[in-house]
């Protein structure tokens, strides 16, 4: 008997998230390939694989995968397991079968007698689009003793490599996704998601407390009877590790292995827990990676970076005993009006991500948020910060201050319209107490003074970072499109982007 | 036999339509999206079509009403442009059936590529390896093909193997002068407009209310200085020169430019890449349609491929009403995308038809 390693991959993934519209049709996509992977995990027990990514020691009923049971898909697409045969022929027709009866059994959940119906063409027409829509590729790799690095680290490459090779139908008339996705019409487009994985009404992520599934408006109006624009808007937030791959490489052997993929269950089960109690929608929560949509503030008042702020606590928390390469957390936080397309909102999200990890050198720390902001009246805000760092306290503090303090409402356009003279102040080494108080000096002024000075101490505080550090310039260079590239100017684009989300925050709904 | 450069330079943005268009809802009784994206570069049928426009238009023989019955004139149009516009259809039957159709003086166009101070940019292939972010390829450098250690579930012999999921492949276009790589931001840029549509507003009809008729529509532009361009190879002679042509959904105005040329797209771009792969391998300089219902890779030792589905606009003006005149084609095809490679030497996805319109041209390089 040899042992051998199997590494399945699952997709398209990114391709599916892209069809869907709607939070349920995303939370849909997602939950397809998390609950294939599941399905792969039970049926390679089945065959007597020792599962070594994802944590999955035990076989488990349909009814109790985590699509059905949390509401929530927590396996990411790829699934490695040990496995022992006498030869690799044997293990080519095992996991070949795993493969289809795993493919069968997700499209029969999605197969219901409704979208047969709805999509007017027959089962057995539907079933076989579907097999051929869903792409699952393996390998296998006999053990060798010299083998230096873990699994996941040795077979991830070829796994990579197999995803480029798409295999599809030329003829894509019939498009049940589309319709799973999108429903019957107007009033019934949730119909259908509804129906697969035997959701029940227990289900808070995908439904609300009256058994209906939760569209942006719900999600994004979590406080309907506030007074507050933000309440008509929704936050996609894509989250995802950093320096994994060189935490992966001190993990030697497959029970290392186990351990960290138990880890990252234990992170992701918290993290969709504590959006689900927030108001938000767990869309994903597999491996390291994070994908749901939220309101922008809660109930208590939490707003969405304090959120985000937590869940990367918990993610340090998970991996806190692998103290010499703890890994952080990176978000990329994409903000929109609540009839902004889904689609376009998730890949925002993801550009946010990828600003939020670019970074001038390996050496650098990543462990950043980026956000953008787009207004229903085509304004936008950008900015990026470390993750508790001084700019995400400072705005902290301005967003309590715009709740419970009185605040200076042209603050906004008082910046700009100084502009000159606050770069002049900064660039000649002004104290800026004094400037800002010659600025700022009509009697009305006085009522406000605290929170002027608030801000002036945030200028302060960039700007000393942003004179100091060239990952900021690095970082504002991409996310400004009229950087003039002066520290100064830097540091008041940046105040500039806080104070317009603080306002944002703080702004009014128009009265109907 | 007479071929052409022929430029497009677009005067405003521009929106092409892909499946989400604000068309997509009305179709299906859904609600219409309220902001959709243009496709960054016009389709070869697009192009094609534009083509038969500028023919008709320099030999004065346009129907521009649909009801107009001028027999001697649509004979006329029919012998220089053909009878009908492209059909995937009949393109993917013509293998079978040997009947493809006709269009005139028109033998092929090349596939679509760039032209910026007269140097020529293609679609950089999928096996162009970007670097890292902070420290980029700025020219083509494929990856190193490995032979692959481990059974595969799809018979790969080889793979890439310093390819990063996280860097991705290929992306921009390339230079066919000195194959510099220059990313689409660096091409094209955004315009995203709001605006109000009576239309979308209390549609008792179609059963859509829709109390917010705002809608966004994001179109693109060229960076100036560039251009899209075809090679077009004629049985006749075409007037030279500049005129204007409107394409797109918001029928936007293109300076089109025609000059009588030798360059061969094909040829310009082998030379500009022949000895920089391992060994040579076939580069999709198009949009590639399957031959036949799928696409496996089969008899493919490795590929590296992106796919898109396109719908085409199909026009008849033989037909008797004005929908069958101009139409949205039922069917939607899965195509892979240009800059797709494939490590073979043998030939594939042959259709003759196809390369008509500058599909499936497939390249050694």
């Amino acid at each position: 008997m040899r042992e051998y390693y199997v590494g399945i991959t699952i997709g398209p993934i990114i391709e599916t998230l892209c069809l869907a519209s709607r939070p349920a049709s995303l939370w849909c996509a997602s939950a397809m390939f998390s609950w294939l992977t599941e399905d792969m995990c039970n049926r390679a027990i089945d065959i007597n694989g020792d599962i070594i990514s994802p944590y999955y020691p035990n076989k488990k009923d349909k009814k109790d995968y985590s699509v059905t049971s949390k509401g929530v898909g927590k396996y990411h697409d790829r699934v490695i397991f040990r496995i022992c045969d006498e030869n690799i022929d044997s293990i080519k027709e095992k996991v070949k079968d795993v493969i289809s009866k795993s493919k069968n059994a997700l499209v029969a959940e999605l197969i219901s007698d409704k979208l047969v119906e709805v999509v007017g063409k027959s089962k057995e027409e539907l079933t076989e689009v579907l097999l051929n829509y869903l792409q699952v590729k393996y390998i296998i790799e006999e053990k060798q003793d010299t083998n230096k690095e873990n699994c996941i680290l040795r077979l991830s490459p070829y796994l990579d490599a197999a995803e480029l090779c798409p295999v599809f139908s030329v003829e894509q008339s019939i498009q049940p996704i589309m319709t799973l996705f999108e429903g019957r019409d107007v009033d019934k487009h949730n119909e259908l998601v509804k129906l697969c994985f035997g959701i029940k009404d227990g289900n808070t992520s995908l439904l609300d407390q009256n058994g209906k599934v939760r569209d942006i408006e719900s999600i994004a109006d979590s406080l309907s009877k506030s007074e507050q624009k933000i309440f008509n808007y929704y936050a996609i937030v894509q989250a995802d590790g950093d320096n994994m791959g060189r935490l992966l490489k001190t993990l030697v052997n497959d029970e290392e292995v186990k351990n960290f993929s138990q880890q990252c269950l234990n992170y992701t089960t918290a993290a969709a827990d504590m959006i689900n109690c927030f108001g938000g929608m767990t869309i994903y929560a597999g491996g390291d990676d994070l994908l749901f949509i939220s309101p922008l503030e809660n109930a208590e008042g939490k707003n969405i970076f304090q959120l985000c702020a937590e869940i990367a606590e918990i993610f340090k928390n998970a991996f806190e005993d692998y103290k010499e390469n703890i890994p952080t957390l990176s978000f990329g936080i994409s903000i929109n009006y609540k009839r902004f397309p889904l689609y376009e909102a998730l890949g925002d999200a993801l550009e946010m991500l990828e600003e939020a990890k670019s970074v001038k050198n390996d050496n650098e720390e990543k462990n950043k948020t980026a956000v953008h902001i787009r207004k229903s009246s085509g304004q936008s805000a950008k900015f990026r910060y470390t993750n508790n760092d001084m700019l995400f306290t400072q705005m902290q503090k301005l967003l309590t201050m715009q709740a419970d303090t009185v605040v200076l409402n042209s603050m906004l356009h008082k910046i700009g319209l100084y502009r000159p003279i606050l770069s002049a102040a900064l660039a000649a080494g002004k104290d800026m107490e004094e400037t800002f108080k010659n600025l700022f000096d009509s009697e009305y002024h006085g009522i406000v003074m605290i929170y002027i000075q608030t801000v002036r101490e945030t200028l302060e505080k960039v700007y000393k970072v942003v004179k100091s550090n060239d990952d900021m310039d690095y970082s504002l260079e991409k996310l400004f499109s009229s950087n003039s590239g002066t520290d100064e100017e830097i540091s008041i684009n940046l105040l500039y982007s806080l104070l317009r989300t603080v306002r944002f925050f703080s702004e009014k709904r128009e009265a109907k | 036999m007479s071929r052409y450069l022929i430029t497009f330079r677009p005067l405003e943005p521009y929106f092409f339509g892909g499946e989400r268009t604000f068309g997509f809802g009305r179709e299906t009784g859904q609600k219409q999206p309220y902001y959709i994206l243009s496709e960054k570069t016009p389709s070869q049928p697009t192009l094609f079509g534009t083509l038969r426009y500028i023919i008709l238009a320099q030999n004065d023989t346009l129907i521009l009403n649909a009801g107009e019955k001028r027999t001697a004139e649509i004979e006329r149009a029919n012998k220089l442009v053909g009878k009908e516009s492209f059909l995937f259809s009949k393109a993917n039957s013509q293998i079978t059936s040997g009947f493809g159709q006709s269009f005139g003086i028109i033998n092929n166009i090349s596939p679509l590529f760039l032209i910026k101070d007269n140097i020529w940019y293609v679609r950089t292939p999928y096996n162009h390896n970007p670097g890292k972010k902070n420290l980029p390829n700025t020219r083509y450098t494929p990856f190193v093909m490995k032979n692959i250690p481990v059974i595969s579930g799809s018979d790969s012999g080889i793979y890439p193997s310093d390819y990063k999921a996280k860097e991705g492949c290929g992306g921009g276009y390339v230079s066919l002068d000195d194959l510099c790589v220059i990313h689409d931001e660096d091409i094209f840029f955004s315009d995203a407009r709001t605006g109000i549509n009576s239309h979308r507003t209390e549609d008792v009809s179609a059963e859509i209310k829709d109390d917010d008729s705002l809608f966004k529509k994001e179109r693109w532009m060229l960076i100036e200085g560039f251009s899209f361009a075809i090679i077009a190879d004629l049985s006749e002679d075409i007037k030279s020169g500049k005129l204007m042509v409107f394409m797109g959904q918001d029928k936007s105005p293109f300076c089109c430019e025609i000059t009588k040329t030798n360059e061969n797209l094909i040829t310009k771009t082998r030379q500009a890449f022949s000895g920089k792969n391992q060994s040579d391998i076939k580069y999709a300089l198009s949009d590639i349609m399957p031959v036949g219902e799928s696409f496996s890779g089969e008899g493919v030792s490795y590929y590296i491929a992106d796919t898109k589905v396109m719908r085409n606009l199909e026009s008849n003006m033989n037909a008797d009403n004005y929908y069958g005149r101009l139409k949205k084609s039922e069917k939607l095809y899965k195509l892979m995308k240009a800059g797709a490679v494939f490590f073979t030497d043998k030939d594939f996805c042959m259709n003759e038809a196809l390369r008509k319109i500058g599909m499936n041209v497939i390249i050694s390089i």
